[in-house]
Formats: C-alpha cells, sequence, structure tokens
C-alpha cells in the first residue's frame, strides 16, 4: 500500500523512481560512518536500523553489528567495495537492488580481509574477489533475490562467490541457494573450498584454470551440476555429497573436464542424472567414491590413465559407460550387478567386470536415440555387437562385497503402506475369481 | 448394453477356467517376487536399477501375456462355434467385442492385481517393499500397458482364424515392440536426413504403445533428464499435470481404434459366412 502510494507520489511529482526508493528506505549513509571510524576501530551497526551505500572501505577497520542491520543499496556499484587489507566484515544483512546479475553485493580488491556471519540477498552476485589474496569468507549465507522461482533463467542470475585472479583464499561454511554458480573459482590458485552447502544453482562449485584447488566435505543438492572442476591440475575432491541433480538434461553429480593429475576420493554422488562424468582427462586417482542410484553411474570419455579404486557402485540404472577411453586402470570396485567368481577366498573376483559403450557410441551420433535409454530391446542388440569386449573399459579384480565404509543409504520403514495394499489387492482378486470365476452359479 | 455385461461376465468365468490365465499369474507374481528380493533395499524409490529392471520385466511379460490370453479367447470361440451359437441371437458384434474386451480386461488386471498383491506382502514381511508411489506407479503402468495390448490382442483375436495363427500374430507382434523395436528404428531411421529422424521417432512412439508408456513412467519418475536435450520439452509437458489426461486421451484414443478396428474386421467376417 505504502509503496503503491509512493510509487504514485513518485510520478506525481516527477521525481525519479529510483530516487524515490532509496529515499523511502530511510536509511543512514553508511560511507560517512567508515570515514569516521578511525584506522584499526571496529564500526558498530546498530540493530534493525538500515544503511545506505554504495561504500568503500580503504583502511584496516571492521564493521560488524549485533543483530539485524541491514546495508542496501540500488546504484550501479556493489554495496561495499573493500580496498584496504586486514578489513572484517561480521554479522549483517546486505541487500543489494541493483539487478545485474554481473555486479556482486560485495567486491574484495585487497588481501587478508575477514568475511564472516553475513546474511546477502541479491538478484546480481554475493561476494566477488578480484586480485585479492588471502581472504577467509566463512559461514554466510547468499540467496538470490528470487529464490522462489525456481525456473528463473541462470543468465539473470549472479555467482554467489566467484574468485578472479585470487590465490590461497578460504571459504567455508557458506550456504548458497538459487545463485549462477555457488562459488565460481577461475585462474585463481590453491583456494580451499570446505563445508558449503549449495542448491537450486547452475554448477554448485565451479573451477576453471586453477592450480591445486581443494573441494572439500561440501554439499550440493539440486543444481544442474554439482561440482564441476575444468582445466585444472592437482585438484583434491573429497568427502563432498552431490546428490539429486537430476532436473537438467545436462545434469550430473561430480563433473570433470580436462582436468589432470587430481585425486577424486571419498565422494558421494547419489540420484543425479549422471553421478561422475569424465571427459578429456587423464592421470587422475578416484578411490572411495560412492556412485549410488544415478541414472548413469559413471560416463567416461575420450580419458585415459585414469585409475579407479575402492568404489561403490550400487542402484545404477546403468552402472557405467566408456567410450574412446584407454589404459584407464579398474581394480577393487564393488559393481552392485557383479556376476563374479572368487576361487581363492581374497573377496576379489577372478572374472573382469565389463562396461559395455554399445549404447554411447548407438547416441553419440544421433542424440534422437537417446530416447532408447534401457528401452527392452537394447540389451537385445547390444548382445549382437559383442564380438570384440577386448578395448571395453573392465574391472580388473572387482570386489565381492561392498567396500567397509559403505553402508546402504537410510530407507524410510514404510512397511505398512505396501502390506495394507498388498493384503487388499490379494483379497480383491481371491475373491473375485471365487465369485465369478470358479463358483458355479 | 445388457448384452455387453452377460458376454463380459461370461468372459470372466471362461477367463478363470483357462489353466493359461494361472500359469501366468504364477509367473508374473514369482519374477516380481524374485526381483523384489534379491535387489538392494537402497534403491527402491525413484528412477533406479530396481525401478528399471522391474519396468522391463513388466515389459517383457505382460505384452505377451495379455496377446495371447486376448487372441486366444476369440480365436477359440471361432474354432469351438461358441461364436456360431451366439452369432445366432440378435448380438451386435461391436457388444460382442467390448463385452470379450471388458471381460479379458477384468482377468488381466486380476492376474497382475494378484502378483502385485503377493509380491508386495511378501516384500513387506521381507522389508524389501517399494516405496509407495513407485508401487502405485506399477500398478498404473501395468493396467496401461495391459489395456493398450489387449486392443491389439482383440484386433490379433479378429484378423485370425485359429490358435495358432493367433499364437504366430502375437509373438511376432511382442518381438516387434519390445524386443526388435530399437534394432529395426536404429536400422530404418539412419537412411533418413539427419533432421527428419526426430520427428520419425516421436511419431513412432505413439503406435507402440510399450515405449510410449515406459517413456511417460520413466519421466513421472522423475527420470525425464536422461533422454537428452532433443527431447527437453517433451518431458517438461509430460511433467504437468495436464500431461497425464493427454496421456490418458491418447490411450483411450488408442483403445477405441484397435476394438474398433477389430469390430470392422469381424463384421465383415460374419457377413461373410
Amino acid at each position: 500500500m505504502w509503496i503503491a502510494l509512493i510509487i504514485a507520489l513518485a510520478f506525481l511529482t516527477g521525481t525519479d523512481l529510483s530516487r524515490a526508493f532509496s529515499s523511502s528506505t530511510e536509511g543512514v549513509l553508511l560511507q560517512p560512518l567508515i570515514d569516521a571510524t578511525p584506522q584499526g576501530e571496529t564500526l558498530l551497526l546498530d540493530k534493525g536500523q538500515t544503511y545506505v551505500g554504495p561504500a568503500i572501505i580503504a583502511k584496516e577497520i571492521t564493521i560488524r553489528s549485533e543483530g539485524e542491520a541491514t546495508v542496501t543499496n540500488d546504484s550501479e556499484e556493489p554495496v561495499i567495495t573493500i580496498l584496504a587489507d586486514g578489513v572484517v566484515l561480521q554479522d549483517f544483512i546486505v541487500r543489494n537492488l541493483n539487478k545485474d546479475p554481473k555486479k556482486p553485493a560485495i567486491l574484495v580488491q585487497s588481501d587478508r580481509n575477514r568475511l564472516e556471519r553475513l546474511r546477502i540477498v541479491a538478484q546480481g552476485g554475493g561476494i566477488y574477489l578480484r586480485d585479492a589474496n588471502d581472504n577467509e569468507i566463512r559461514g554466510s549465507r547468499i540467496e538470490g533475490a528470487n529464490s522462489a522461482n525456481r525456473k528463473e533463467a541462470f543468465s539473470k542470475r549472479g555467482n554467489g562467490i566467484d574468485l578472479h585472479g585470487s590465490s590461497r583464499n578460504l571459504i567455508e561454511d557458506n550456504t548458497i541457494i538459487h545463485m549462477h554458480d555457488g562459488v565460481y573459482v577461475e585462474s585463481s590458485n590453491a583456494a580451499t573450498v570446505r563445508n558449503n552447502y549449495a542448491s537450486d544453482s547452475r554448477y554448485g562449485f565451479h573451477f576453471m584454470f586453477s592450480g591445486q584447488p581443494v573441494l572439500e566435505e561440501n554439499i550440493g543438492e539440486g543444481n544442474v551440476t554439482g561440482g564441476m572442476v575444468m582445466g585444472v591440475e592437482g585438484a583434491i575432491v573429497h568427502d563432498n555429497r552431490f546428490d539429486k541433480q537430476t532436473e537438467n538434461v545436462n545434469s550430473q553429480g561430480i563433473l570433470l573436464f580436462d582436468v589432470h593429475r587430481s585425486e577424486i576420493s571419498g565422494n558421494r554422488v547419489d540420484g543425479n542424472r549422471v553421478g561422475l562424468y569424465i571427459e578429456n582427462s587423464t592421470e587422475n586417482i578416484l578411490s572411495d567414491n560412492e556412485v549410488s542410484r544415478n541414472f548413469i553411474g559413471m560416463q567416461m570419455i575420450q580419458s585415459d590413465t585414469n585409475s579407479f579404486r575402492n568404489s561403490a557402485f550400487v542402484g545404477n540404472v546403468i552402472q557405467a559407460q566408456s567410450t574412446e577411453s584407454v589404459d584407464n586402470e579398474l581394480r577393487g570396485n564393488y559393481w552392485e550387478d557383479i556376476e563374479g567368481l572368487d576361487t581363492n577366498g581374497d573377496g576379489y573376483s577372478d572374472m573382469t567386470y565389463e562396461i559395455d559403450p554399445f549404447f554411447l557410441q548407438v547416441t553419440k551420433d544421433i542424440d534422437a536415440f537417446q530416447v532408447f535409454f534401457q528401452s527392452p530391446g537394447m540389451p537385445f542388440l547390444a548382445q549382437m555387437f559383442q564380438a570384440d569386449t577386448s578395448n571395453w573399459l573392465k574391472d580388473l579384480a572387482p570386489k565381492m562385497e561392498p567396500p567397509d565404509w559403505y553402508d546402504i543409504a537410510e530407507v524410510s520403514d514404510n512397511r505398512w503402506f505396501p502390506l495394507t495394499l498388498g493384503v487388499l489387492l490379494l483379497i480383491l482378486s481371491i475373491t473375485i475369481i471365487y465369485r465369478w470365476g470358479y463358483r458355479k452359479s | 448394453m445388457l448384452h455387453l455385461r452377460t458376454i463380459a461376465l461370461r468372459e470372466i468365468k471362461l477367463g478363470f477356467r483357462n489353466p493359461w490365465a494361472y500359469s501366468f499369474m504364477v509367473l508374473f507374481a514369482l519374477f516380481s517376487l524374485a526381483l523384489l528380493l534379491i535387489q538392494s533395499r537402497a534403491s527402491l524409490d525413484g528412477y533406479t536399477s530396481t525401478t528399471g529392471t522391474m519396468i522391463n520385466l513388466i515389459l517383457y511379460l505382460l505384452p505377451l501375456m495379455t496377446m495371447l490370453l486376448g487372441s486366444f479367447s476369440l480365436t477359440s470361440e471361432k474354432e469351438e462355434g461358441g461364436w456360431r451359437l451366439l452369432s445366432s441371437f440378435s448380438l451386435r458384434s461391436s457388444n460382442y467385442l467390448w463385452g470379450k474386451y471388458a471381460g479379458l480386461a477384468v482377468v488381466l488386471l486380476l492376474i497382475v492385481a494378484f502378483g502385485f498383491g503377493l509380491s508386495g506382502v511378501i516384500g513387506a514381511l521381507f522389508n524389501q517393499a517399494f516405496e509407495p508411489s513407485a508401487f502405485g506407479q506399477f500398478l498404473l503402468f501395468s493396467a496401461v500397458i495391459i489395456l493398450m495390448f489387449l486392443g491389439i490382442a482383440v484386433l490379433i483375436g479378429a484378423v485370425c482364424h485359429n490358435r495358432w495363427q493367433a499364437l504366430t500374430y502375437g509373438v511376432g507382434v511382442w518381438f516387434f515392440f519390445i524386443l526388435g523395436w530399437p534394432t529395426i528404428l536404429m536400422s530404418f531411421l539412419g537412411f533418413l536426413p539427419y533432421l527428419w529422424i526426430k520427428p520419425a521417432l516421436v511419431s513412432l512412439i505413439f503406435i507402440n504403445p510399450a515405449e510410449l508408456n515406459r517413456l511417460f513412467l520413466i519421466v513421472k519418475m522423475g527420470g525425464g533428464s536422461i533422454l537428452g536435450p532433443e527431447y527437453y520439452q517433451w518431458v517438461e509437458w509430460i511433467q504437468k499435470p495436464s500431461g497425464s489426461l493427454v496421456f490418458a486421451g491418447i490411450c483411450c484414443l488408442w483403445i477405441l481404434v484397435y476394438v474398433g478396428l477389430a469390430t470392422w474386421v469381424w463384421e465383415r467376417g460374419r457377413k461373410r459366412e
């Protein structure tokens, strides 16, 4: 009601609409407060008070609030720009009204800053680091302004945390919802991304052309792709969980493209379209991963000399597909549908587990044939082409039992419904068969 | 209408005196139960290896069962003189065939209900039951498969003169729609210009009830994205509630067309006599 009135007034008086809004927030300008804070001191924001940016921090100070102070901004500039080293931002809300997806709420262009427990709501980006090293971003929550609209185009959203040309930064314990990429790291070396949660975004965690990134203990759910690593050497990806990346036709749990000499271990990819997708990647070690209930467990294209060990492939509609890939070593993985034979009792099958590339080859040239996925006639057709399996991907010593660390995912103990329905169906069918079929009348 | 009902009730009675019905019932119950018990507990919900295998089991077994039981029921009436007797009454061919259709549908649906009931109860006792949503989806999927293939079965029954012929036709159709479908389509569509392949493929799917149903179920189970970017719009559209309505409409139309064709063939045969 009030907003409508203000808009009407704005039109009547001919004032600029955006100015009407900024005055309507009745905020305190932030920049003069920063200017008045001496170097090394703390600027305490009042609880419940709204402050108006844009503000530039050019000296080493701390800004925090005890409670819910909000800093807002509708200009073209970021709400807060950090130019000085050693700045600390803690415990307040940042609300950026600028709709440009390329503009961040907070821009960091200096070193050794700490951004902790911030809550950022923005149509554009969250926190962007540009040539900024040794910063720490912790415990913050970044959410897209239109998070209710799950179908909102990704091009209208900014990245949650975006690093460019920035080294040795730590991103930890953050929650990122409904952004373009949750965490985007480009040309930034030795970034550590740990224990964050990303959902409803394009890529949950996205590394491009960055040396030695560490991605550990993160969770991604319902993104197009959970974790994407591209053009990277020496990445460490471990103990992450990527679940339910299924909605998009390009969805994956973990996507490795042009990745070399990296270690991908202890991750769980569950219920995705493709659990692990590997393309143009070499000399990686993938071990102790749980690949479960995906439509396709693992897909490997043009990737050589990788090593796969001690992982569990369970409940995937198709366990794995591989084409144009040679010299990969698979050993000691557990495949749920294994037809194994263990003659010497060492827990490993003496028969190999072979991965049929047929479907991938058929659909490579003609996408439309994807519609035959798991068609009941496909095994029949594939079998006719199984003359030579020597160049197939094979597990040389598949495990007979799941690895020790693998425990069956929680299943709801909903026995009563199927039991009741089953009993009802039985009673119904037997009664009708007896009354209308068997009884002579 | 009264005729139709009489024929349907007679069909149910005949159906359950037919040992074939019980052998299929046992086969279906045993297979679904075995499948349920050997699978891991973790994958009984959504589109996974277990539900995928279950879909294929249903697709291997139910269309064949439906087409054999359905077409045998009609051809045996021709062979054993049941139809000759009935046709001396003022019974319309359409009433007769729809009565047959309804009666056979009840028989087949009861067979499936028994199979699912048994595997549901025993599975639940062994704590290996399908999640409620998957259980319901499978029931519905099986029912639609039966109702659609029964249309083909009635047409086969109308066309064929005896059970042997019906068996040959039934197995032939089964092989074409279930086992040979990808092979045949891939080899022939490969000759088409690239841009024609997808439209041709999509329109062909509508003549194969097994594929149509399977794809519909996969999309409803949340697996639509596996079909790739080519089918993105189809998948989006099926996921909406209106998609289900249109699908139901297509199924009804399919049954009407097939039983209608069968009536026409049957009527022609009647006039020749």
